[in-house]
């Protein structure tokens, strides 16, 4: 099926890499500045200028860490109605200034407010979005290819976008950010015109969600989940062990909760937490496709298991096929050994 | 008296899917379908929804002739009707163009509704968008995200909370409104048998593209601004180390590793 792109000069209009910046406490968040990152690899490819634009009550001042991160230009829509996210008050604002200055691209993190914004912009502006991207290309037309899984990460879809601007919305960690450099800081404000009445949803009342205690799961810089390998509950306090001495948070595959081994709240996979520490641990889990998904950004993934066939081994960085009652315990004492010498060293 | 529409979708249960060992494709053959998961958190809620205030819930769906029978089920759920939306036209949608086809039937079929339910985002796709393009097309709010909800039909508004990262906002807006639902709202039931019986009598009602109407090149892929250029396996994810040999060597050589690229901190 061949694209059905609208007349040549139409596109040719819109010109430039917008990148959304999501700020959070005020400032950009790292998922918008790994999307910077993203834009100076398009910028290579389709020779066009990278514009960070940000949203928000007081967040000017912020400009110079988008420049730093690699933006060549920031735009900043201030104003006292967009100290907190509304769809309403967000797609009207950045809507203008989409269209005032036509990108041909326009990056958004897909964290949920983003994906928000991007729908219903996208709706808006009658243009097309490609959902979760974890890869971006351009091809030689120059048109952008957006790349997602599909079916939980099973099929890698290229999706084109016949409509301007391409929008996208790209998943936290699928990029890393630049090194920052020192830069001019060009912010340019915005005027925005925006009234109480513009947006149909009132907040009430904000207020943090109760934790279940597995925050840590998403913020650990080492996780470690148990899998079936480990036969039952009882079985599992080697894993606790290894656990504590590693300082890791614990995760768990889908059927571990469910005989409940470990509480809910530690599963990792599609129905469960996305997770993406430096250091990763499956143990005794094959590593089927829903839990692929939640932990697959991991930057170093190691793997316990004794099926040589599990699909785990696919796609860890550390593979170790063995008993994970003989392989495990082993790896508890190194730690231990290894972390006791620290701290003698420090004493 | 709450007039809800519940848009629902039949997908493939994902978790049955295979790969093919050969080819690396999706086995698609064989695999049972399901009701979308969030979507059935969005049919029970319109049943309590009802259980409180009296109304009416229709189910609406875009799909193949035999998505019929995931409307029946949400029918055997409790649902006082059903709309399938079925034409050849309709498909290879994205989600702005399914998001115009349902927009488009909810606007013929049930104008006078008061609420739309969605689920967050179907297993398949995992776009997230459509409800919320839904929103936009029929220019009424939508709140996405959605905890709990509780509706004030003679005020017209809402009350719902909704979860975005760890914040819990207490968002008021007034109907009608589209609401975006996820886990942990409520634990959908299971369809009774009476219900199943009662069902039986209940009719799907199946809309074509020439009864729908509109405009015809905003259907399907034609009214799709996206289209998938290509699909293929996920490359395997080079450089894997994998020792099989003796443990006490694999783990000294694993810790090696760990050390040399500053994952767990020896001695400093």
């Amino acid at each position: 099926m061949m694209a059905q792109a609208p007349a040549a000069s139409k596109i040719d209009d819109w010109k430039g890499i917008f990148v959304y910046a999501e700020t959070k406490g005020g400032k950009p968040r790292d998922a918008s500045l790994e999307l910077l990152a993203a834009a100076y690899r398009l910028k290579e490819l389709l020779q066009e200028d990278i514009t960070a634009v940000m949203l928000g009550s007081d967040v000017s001042e912020f400009g110079k860490i988008l420049t730093a991160y690699g933006a060549e230009k920031v735009i900043v829509a201030e104003h006292d109605l967009l100290g907190h996210y509304t769809s309403d008050a967000y797609t009207k604002v950045l809507a203008k200034i989409v269209l005032d200055y036509k990108p041909s691209v326009v990056l958004f993190p897909a964290t949920p407010n983003c994906r928000d914004l991007a729908s219903k912009m996208a709706a808006r502006l009658k243009t097309g979005l490609a959902a979760d991207c974890t890869d971006l290309k351009v091809n030689e037309s120059k048109q952008l290819i957006q790349i997602r899984p599909d079916f939980g990460g099973k099929d890698l879809s290229e999706i084109l976008t016949k409509t301007r601007p391409q929008m996208v919305t790209v998943r936290p960690g699928a990029f890393k950010k630049l090194e920052p450099r020192s830069s001019k800081t060009k912010v340019q404000k915005v005027k925005v015109e925006l009234k109480p009445d513009d947006i149909r949803t009132k907040i009430l009342n904000v207020e943090k969600a109760r934790v279940e205690g597995s925050d840590d799961l998403v913020k650990s810089p080492i996780v470690a989940s148990a899998g079936m390998g480990f036969g039952s509950r009882e079985n599992m306090q080697i894993f606790e062990e290894f656990v504590k001495t590693i300082g890791a948070s614990s995760g768990a595959s889908r059927p571990v909760v469910e005989r409940g081994w470990l509480a809910r709240d530690r599963q990792v996979g599609q129905s469960g937490k996305t997770v993406s520490p430096k250091l990763y641990f499956a143990i005794g889990i094959s590593g089927s496709v829903q839990h692929r998904v939640g932990m697959e950004n991991s930057e170093f993934i190691v793997a316990i298991n004794n099926d040589p066939n599990a699909p785990i081994f696919k796609f860890c960085n550390f593979g170790i096929v063995g008993d994970l009652f003989k392989v495990l315990p082993l790896i508890t004492e190194e730690v231990k050994r290894i972390k006791g010498n620290s701290a003698t060293a420090r004493v | 008296m709450v007039s809800i529409v519940v848009c629902v979708k039949q997908v493939p249960d994902v978790a049955e899917l295979r790969i093919d060992p050969i080819t690396h494709n999706v086995i698609r053959e064989g695999v049972p379908s399901i009701v979308n998961p969030d979507d059935r958190i969005g049919v029970e809620e319109s049943l309590r929804i009802r259980e409180k205030h009296g109304g009416r819930i229709t189910i609406l769906s875009m799909g193949p002739p035999q998505a019929k029978a995931a409307l029946f089920e949400c029918l055997s759920m409790g649902a006082d009707d059903a709309i399938l939306l079925s034409d050849r036209t309709f498909a290879a949608a994205d989600t702005l163009a399914t998001a115009y086809t349902l927009a488009k039937a909810i606007k013929t079929f049930r104008k006078d509704f008061d609420l739309i339910i969605c689920g967050r985002r179907a297993i398949d796709a995992e776009t997230g968008q459509t409800g919320i393009q839904v929103a936009e097309q029929l220019d009424i709010p939508h709140v996405a995200y959605a905890k709990s909800v509780e509706v004030f039909p003679d005020q017209k508004k809402v009350i719902v909370k909704r979860e975005v990262e760890s914040q819990i906002e207490t968002v008021e807006a007034p109907t009608p409104i589209l609401l975006g639902v996820m886990e942990g709202l409520n634990k959908p039931r299971l369809p009774t048998l009476r219900e199943v019986i009662k069902t039986k009598k209940k009719e799907i009602r199946v809309v074509n593209a020439a009864e729908l109407g509109g405009d015809l090149s905003l259907y399907g892929l034609k009214g799709s601004p996206t289209w998938v250029s290509k699909v293929y396996p996920p490359p395997p994810k080079p450089g894997g180390m994998i020792k099989s040999g003796d443990s006490k060597e694999s783990v000294s050589e694993l810790m090696n590793i760990l050390i040399e690229k500053q994952l767990i901190k020896g001695s400093e």
